[in-house]
């Protein structure tokens, strides 16, 4: 029972709930599940990427490319469907192609020649920007624009398409982190490198692996995002790296890996989103959001250290 | 081994002026090229060198470009509240800005070193919280019409020479002797090639921790003098593209991230060759973007061909030592 009231989870699930109730006292709009639900919906992207880059980021690493592989990817989406206008499902599956194309190609350069991830992530980034801005302003005109694909009309079971796909990603992370090997590798990796590979997890396809998710994830939000608008927006997705960021730390990942949970990214990725839209119902200028959201994120951090060097003080004999 | 980078770099750097010359001749080697890079040079150099500082104690100060906006735009409100006595306003103004700069990097030392936050979220963290305090300022606007005494800081020249760059190398001056000839800048490479280590031979790693990011802070606050007095303007997304350039600046310049590495010529000289490589594909007439992809994929293949030359001469030293 201590256990529990411990972890990460089941404090940011408390804290989420009072968040929500004093949110719809102030403002009886926001109370509705239906509203929440469709906040989830619009704001798909967070939870996708979120979870998409939580692998990665148990092991260890940072992926700062993920809004300039959603650019690329959805530039590509464009170019290919000016000229054949697919149906929605090859249109998602040949976003996940290239997202996980791309996604291979950083994990490549990283494992094989061990390089930290944070600066190739970063040149990557750069090239996926710079390059796709010109393509898409010299190659992609707005009279060229897809056919309509009516995206939000799709439910399942009343919900909009977008919930199934972030169950979706819930669900085979959850599995992949629990129940494969590669999950294992991942956490050991992220504990101690050295250590895993004395052991012999690969260190190689590992780092291929993580990043081939977080690609397939950027591949998935780039198809939704480019049936959605029926159109390329190179700006839209930029920053967004950072945004996940403190949601998949808040959700209790170290940045030197070895922790984290598919659990607590969800509940963090749907605290920020309550908290973020939750400000604008009860009437905080705007201004004052990203302060907030700031010093949450040292708050919650070092409160952590500070648990943490406790913990070790409780168990020095 | 840390030199022979640098000579590198400098190699790089005579190749690209030579090959540039050859290609473009006089439209390349001409004032005009020297006078856009003296515009320029000054506030990305002084962002990289806040980086370097950092990152030389191992943390990515991402916060950075918040850090200068809002001693620019604290700076600028002071001098637009009293813009009476021309001297004294220039005075107050310069020396809130480096105030406001040296206390942004107190607090990211604090949180840093004091609170055990580890670098990139604390400075994530405070970058949302500077913007936010700069937004609730300005509300989202700018402060124009500053002092013009103080617009001469930015735009005036002297002896033919525009006075940011006086002011850049002035600071490097002061890093230079403070990083690579004083006791403490070898403190601060020690704790960043070890921390542990740096911990058990008696430096206060706390405590030059936290001084390394005040320096940070304080060279922030000098990028705000320049900029504001550039644009005789501030406003919260002055700049917002400098960080990431800065880290590009940085990570070519040899400085490592694991920390430890790094030094002031390496910075400036890969400072100036990717100007000059804008510069060359600028006058060759590439797209802007097309040159931010350029320089991604310059920054990615400096880091495999380093690689390589590391495991190179990693094997070379295991076969002498045989």
């Amino acid at each position: 029972m201590k256990n529990i009231l411990h972890k990460r989870e089941s404090y940011l699930l408390v804290v989420t709930l009072v968040l929500w109730g004093v949110i719809s006292i102030m403002n009886p709009n926001f109370a509705s599940p239906r509203f929440v639900m469709s906040l989830i919906g619009f704001n798909g992207v967070y939870f996708i990427c979120a979870l998409g880059i939580l692998p990665l980021m148990i092991k260890g690493e940072i992926d700062l490319s993920i809004g300039g592989m959603i650019t690329a990817t959805n530039v590509i989406i464009v170019l290919i469907n000016i000229k054949l206008q697919l149906p929605l499902i090859l249109i998602v599956a040949i976003g996940l192609l290239v997202g996980a194309l791309l996604g291979a190609v950083s994990g490549y350069i990283i494992g094989r020649f061990k390089l930290p991830s944070v600066i190739v992530t970063l040149a990557m980034m750069n090239i996926y920007y710079g390059f796709s801005k010109y393509i898409n302003r010299v190659m992609v005109h707005d009279d060229q624009a897809l056919p309509n694909y009516n995206f939000q009309d799709y439910k399942i079971f009343g919900f909009g398409i977008d919930i199934l796909f972030i169950v979706v990603m819930i669900v085979s992370l959850y599995y992949l982190m629990h129940y494969t090997s590669l999950g294992r590798s991942v956490y050991t990796i992220g504990g101690n490198k050295r250590l895993a590979e004395l052991i012999g997890f690969p260190y190689f396809s590992t780092t291929m692996k993580v990043h081939l998710i977080s690609g397939l994830s950027a591949g998935l939000v780039a198809a939704i995002s480019s049936v959605t608008f029926n159109n390329v927006n190179t700006t839209i997705h930029s920053g967004i790296e950072f945004e996940l960021l403190i949601i998949v730390i808040i959700g209790g990942v170290s940045i030197l890996g070895g922790s984290g949970s598919v659990l607590g990214t969800f509940l963090s990725c749907l605290f920020i989103i309550i908290l973020r839209n939750g400000l604008v119902f009860v009437r905080i200028p705007v201004f004052w959001h990203d302060m907030i959201i700031g010093v949450i994120i040292i708050l919650i951090v070092s409160y952590d250290m500070f648990r943490h060097r406790v913990n070790l003080n409780d168990w020095r004999p | 081994m840390k030199k022979n980078y640098e000579n590198k770099l400098m190699m790089i750097l005579v190749g690209l002026i030579v090959f540039g010359t050859l290609l473009f001749g006089r439209s390349f080697l001409s004032l005009n090229t020297l006078m856009l890079f003296a515009n320029q040079l000054p506030e990305y150099g002084l962002i990289a060198m806040a980086l370097m500082v950092t990152l030389i104690v191992s943390g990515v100060n991402l916060s950075v470009v918040a850090m200068t906006t809002l001693s620019g735009i604290g700076g600028a409100i002071l001098m637009n509240a009293n813009n009476n006595i021309d001297i004294v306003t220039v005075i107050l103004g310069v020396s809130m800005m480096i105030i406001i700069g040296l206390l942004t990097g107190l607090i990211n030392g604090v949180v840093i070193s004091y609170l055990e936050v580890a670098p990139i979220i604390a400075t994530l963290g405070t970058m949302l919280f500077f913007q936010g305090l700069s937004l609730n300022i300005t509300k989202g606007g700018a402060i124009t019409a500053l002092n013009a005494e103080f617009t001469y800081l930015g735009s005036g020249s002297l002896l033919g020479i525009p006075i940011p760059i006086y002011i850049f190398a002035i600071v490097c001056i002061i890093i230079y002797w403070l990083l690579e000839k004083s006791e403490f800048g070898l403190k601060l490479y020690r704790i960043g090639k070890d921390p542990k280590a740096a911990k058990y031979s008696g430096i206060d790693v706390k405590k030059m921790t936290l001084l390394a990011y005040v320096l940070a802070g304080f060279i922030a606050g000098i990028a705000a003098i320049i900029m504001s007095s550039r644009y005789n303007s501030i406003r919260v997304d002055y700049g917002s593209s400098y960080l990431i350039y800065g880290i590009v600046i940085v990570s070519f310049g040899g400085v490592s991230l694991k920390g430890g590495k790094g030094s002031v010529r390496g910075v400036i000289t890969s400072l100036i060759i990717v100007s000059v490589v804008t510069r060359l594909l600028n006058l060759a007439s590439v797209d802007a973007n097309v040159i931010e992809g350029i320089i991604g994929l310059m920054l990615l293949l400096s880091l495999i061909i380093q690689h390589l030359i590391n495991k190179k001469s990693v094997v070379k030293t295991a076969a002498d030592n045989k």
